[in-house]
């Protein structure tokens, strides 16, 4: 299976089970998790079911577009299921399936992994998942979100979609995989690794960033008295990415590293309380 | 499965399945505690009279934990016995019960044949039977909430908190469903097969259930098992000797932690071997070996040298398609180790030597500056050090200097176990001694209680400097253990720093090179107190460890002056004790009648009791006494500057024994004159603390 037709696949599969399929958000981020439809839809107790693809950066994870396996710029596939539900095991695994995976044929394991984002201020238990030893996808039981409690516990499905596809096509080269028919995945991203590499290691301007991390959090915070979250959260995930530039830089000394991620997950913080607020008055005046 | 013990047939079952998602695998070996598993907890939750008649048995996968209690008697009886009111609060003048006590009975649910009359009240005593059924229904919701593991979560089912959701829950007593009520689900006969996806299958009785999971090629992972090992682990274990032997391996390196870790990953083992590609053997072999146990928990296959073969042994799940996943678990193998080889290529564009400055950028902690000033306290320490363990001091500090820069490293940032390993890989490429590059590695050495020690002297010295450096620091720092935390590893840090020490038998001023060592820091003199301390119980508990009794350990070890002549001294003792028994008898004698008669002196007085005077003596026995003493000092003195502990405690004995007995018969030492008391005291102390002070103090020694 191509890499895009499994993409449509997986929208298929999840448009079955109610999920809403949405866009990418268009602002830098490390991981879907940072999509307001999956920071902001967790919190208070409305049910909610989503899918969609983020494209992800992590500068530090660049290879020069030499490692078959680590890219600073890759995909996933994000799946929200709130309440998650009893067979939600189940359900993934037919999701494996539905896009060709022979599960009986393969060894197939739930590998202990709790995942936790300190920028996020979240945690959560679950797995990874294995298919014949290829980690493939990261299955969370969300336990709290910027340091709130969740009063429903969602299931976040994190689909590493160059690894399932690499297990599809059983090639472990992620350049090498089949994009469409006639394209590669390296037709369209081997370059762009390459170069993107040799800015984030190389070329990137710390004073810059540092400079812009400054900025953007003053940026965030007048937003949250301005009363403007969209905008506030944005300048959230700006941070968050520009502190991951200087990291990857070799810009962050470890013992400034901790105020870093705490000034971002205060920012998180801040939008999170906002829309938990927000939340609270709309059912007030529901029940009035 | 059968059970062990031939039963009754009056007698009843009960069968309990907690069907989950998978559990962290070591989670469930927690489960096995003795003490604080699952076993243990089921016994405290039956009642006693069960204890003895009741099987207990308890299994294990990764998505089940399973209860088997044969034996039960059909209810549980029970005295009891409730003090109630005065007898006459308890009947009118008509000798009518009264509302009192008609009370008390209704409160307790007794009638009045249950009353009887004792110290003029009444009491409620009689035999209460609570079927074992009721019993069950009870406990075995305790059992599920109780049931602690070291991280739980919620699931969207109210009050309740599991490592992983529970999905099913069979519960068969006698063969019926059992009702839990106070669960947030509902018990049933229910249970499943292997997955992807399990199909359920009703059960009627226990040996159904296990030939059910047998069928379904499922292996239960017994608890406590006499020989450690249920049927998964001897199963896998078994099969992969069997590979690894079929593969020219040595079936004694396989890893026994990497063995426990993939028991529990599988509910059905199914193994096999696959091939290493060739051209990443050049990597350090430790290397190839954390990158395969890490992300796939595959065992490297190694002959008997120790020589890494390009084979490695899977144990997958259930039962797939061996030419499918077996090219899958190869590729994925590459691409890892791609990723290894481009770490090991990225550390070598620079020389181990020139990270060093990169560690400036490492804290170590934040009261105690980065790596960077750790090895450079490191590196001045060695000069004190080389010296008395015969290496040499520019060898040492060398060594010092190298010893952090392997953790700036891509490698050791990917596998930090490796820390050690590879500055040593790294060291040799770049042409430093075998010496020193080993002693990069062995500074980290003990790993654990039982674990293996710095063969090398320098590695030793090394690793020696890093504890100690460690323990100063973080007292220093006020980062104490405190009851069972012990975060920075303290303890064990102490344990190998004495260990090390006494097998290597190095005579050190150690109590010297520790203040040495907190001079570094400036430390206060409460943290110098609190340390000392801490290293004197180590040292203690290091010494009971290996076989001195602890009443010696006490009067022995009393400072940490030379840790390695308190063993040699501990050891000339014991040794007495057993072969020499009368003399040394006499010696604690000696010592135990001195003591004694000191005892109620205070610590202050005992100070000022000043010397002894001839002058003062009245009895004859006296100024035998204090000549002998006199004359016996001197070859005493000498013998215990030879560290001849024994003969110096024979010395002691053959010197005072006789004539401190005569002297305790005859001669009053409390007597009304304050002169010659004091200065029967200070004969006393004398003759006391020539042996305890540089000896031991045998007034700690419990002899019957």
């Amino acid at each position: 299976m191509n890499f895009q037709d499994l993409i449509a696949a997986l929208n298929d599969f999840w448009k079955k089970e109610d999920c809403i399929l949405l866009q990418p958000l268009d602002v830098e981020m490390g991981a879907g998790t940072f999509h307001p439809a999956t920071f902001f839809k967790v919190l208070g107790k409305d049910p909610w079911r989503t899918a969609y693809v983020q494209p992800c950066r992590r500068p530090t994870d660049g290879r020069y577009g030499e490692n078959p396996f680590r890219t600073q710029h890759y995909f996933q596939y994000q799946v929200i299921l709130k309440p998650s539900p009893e067979d939600v095991q189940r359900l993934y695994l037919e999701s494996l399936k539905s896009v060709g995976v022979r599960l009986k044929e393969h060894d197939v394991r739930f590998v202990e992994d709790d995942w936790e984002s300190p920028t996020l201020g979240a945690q959560g238990l679950g797995w990874e998942v294995w298919l014949d030893s290829l980690e493939v996808t990261q299955f969370t039981y969300f336990q709290r979100i910027a340091g709130i409690d969740l009063e429903v516990i969602p299931c976040e499905l994190t689909y590493g979609l160059e690894r399932v596809c690499m297990f599809l096509q059983g090639e472990y080269d992620l350049f090498k995989l089949k994009w469409s028919e006639g394209t590669t995945y390296g037709d369209l991203y081997r370059k762009n690794e390459e170069e993107c590499s040799r800015y984030n290691f190389e070329k990137s301007d710390p004073k810059l960033f540092l400079e812009l991390f400054n900025r953007y959090e003053s940026e965030m915070k007048r937003m949250i008295e301005e009363d403007l979250l969209p905008s506030a959260y944005d300048f959230v995930l700006k941070m968050s990415h520009v502190f991951n530039q200087l990291d990857a830089r070799g810009a962050v000394s470890q013992m400034e590293r901790p105020t870093f991620i705490g000034r971002v997950r205060n920012a998180a913080k801040k939008c999170a309380e906002l829309y938990l607020e927000r939340l609270n008055e709309t059912e007030k005046t529901k029940a009035k | 499965m059968k059970p062990k013990k031939q039963k009754q047939n009056n007698s009843s079952e009960l069968l309990l399945e907690i069907g989950t998602e998978e559990i962290p695998w070591s989670y469930l070996e927690g489960l096995g505690d003795p003490e604080r598993g699952l076993n243990a907890l089921v016994k405290t939750l039956l009642p006693e009279s069960f204890r003895d008649e009741a099987e207990i048995r308890s299994f294990q996968t990764p998505c089940r934990i399973v209860l088997w209690v044969l034996g039960l008697p059909p209810f549980d009886e029970r005295k009891e016995e409730v003090v109630g009111p005065r007898k006459e609060a308890c009947y009118g003048s008509d000798g009518k019960p009264t509302a009192a006590l008609q009370g008390f009975l209704k409160s307790k649910n007794a009638a009045a044949r249950d009353l009887t009359e004792e110290k003029g009240r009444m009491v409620i005593r009689r035999s209460v039977r609570t079927s074992t059924e009721t019993l069950l229904k009870i406990q075995i919701q305790h059992l599920v909430q109780l049931l602690s593991f070291p991280k739980m979560m919620r699931w969207n089912e109210r009050d309740i908190r599991f490592p992983r959701p529970v999905r099913w829950l069979l519960c068969l007593y006698n063969g019926k469903v059992l009702p839990l009520s106070d669960l947030p689900f509902k018990a049933d006969r229910k249970t499943f097969g292997l997955g992807p996806f399990k199909k359920p299958r009703s059960i009627q009785k226990p040996p159904e259930y296990f030939s059910f999971l047998k069928k379904e090629g499922i292996l239960l992972e017994e608890f406590s098992t006499p020989d450690g090992e249920g049927e998964r682990k001897r199963t896998i274990r078994k099969q992969c000797e069997q590979l690894v032997r079929r593969l020219g391996g040595d079936p004694a390196r396989i890893d026994p932690a990497l063995l426990a870790e993939v028991t529990n990953l599988v509910e059905k083992p199914f193994l096999f071997a696959g091939t290493v590609n060739k051209t990443y053997l050049d990597l350090p072999k430790e290397v190839l070996i954390a990158s395969m146990a890490k992300y796939q928990r595959l065992f490297a296959v190694e002959d008997r040298r120790g020589k890494l073969l390009p084979s490695f042994i899977a144990c997958a799940n259930g039962r797939p398609s061996l030419v499918k996943i077996r090219k899958n678990y190869e590729q994925v193998l590459n691409a890892r180790l791609e990723d290894a080889h481009f770490f090991f290529t990225a550390d070598m564009r620079e020389t181990l030597s020139r990270k060093r400055d990169r560690l400036k950028q490492l804290i170590y902690h934040r009261k105690l500056g980065t790596m960077f000033d750790k090895s450079e306290r490191m590196a001045e320490v060695a000069s004190a050090l080389a010296g008395k363990v015969g290496v040499q001091e520019f060898a040492l500090a060398q060594a010092a200097r190298l010893a952090k820069n392997d953790l700036v490293t891509a490698m050791v940032k990917e596998f930090p176990s490796l820390q050690g390993v590879i500055g040593y890989y790294y060291a040799r490429r770049e042409g430093v001694s075998e010496e020193i590059s080993r002693a990069l590695w062995e500074q980290y050495l003990p790993k654990g209680t039982d674990a293996e020690l710095p063969k090398t002297a320098l590695g030793a010295a090394l690793s020696f400097l890093e504890k100690l450096d460690h323990l100063t620091g973080f007292f220093h720092a006020g980062e104490v253990p405190t009851g069972s935390m012990d975060p920075y590893g303290l303890r064990r840090a102490a344990n190998a720093l004495f260990r090390i020490l006494l097998e290597r038998k190095w005579h050190l001023p150690f109590a010297e090179l520790v203040e040495k060592n907190l001079e570094r820091f400036s430390a206060a003199l409460e943290t110098r107190l609190k340390l000392h301390e801490f290293l004197l119980e180590r040292l203690k508990s290091i010494c009971r460890e290996r076989g001195y009794r602890s009443d010696l350990v006490e009067a022995v070890s009393r400072d940490l002056r030379d840790p390695v002549e308190t063993e040699k001294k501990l050891s000339s003792l014991s040794q007495m004790m057993s072969t020499q028994k009368e003399t040394f008898l006499a010696a604690f004698k000696v010592v135990e009648r001195t003591h004694n008669i000191l005892k109620p002196v205070q610590p202050k007085e005992q100070q000022g009791l000043g010397s002894v005077r001839p002058d003062l003596f009245q009895d004859e026995i006296e100024k035998n006494l204090w000549n002998l003493y006199n004359t016996g000092k001197r070859p005493i003195e000498k013998l215990i500057a030879e560290s001849a502990w024994s003969q110096a405690t024979a010395r002691y004995a053959q010197t005072f024994s006789e004539t401190l007995h005569q002297f305790f018969d005859k001669v009053l030492v409390n007597v009304e004159d304050p002169g010659i008391r004091r200065n029967r005291l200070a004969l006393m102390k004398e003759i006391n603390e020539l042996y305890t002070k540089p000896v031991a103090d045998l007034s700690k020694l419990i002899i019957e």
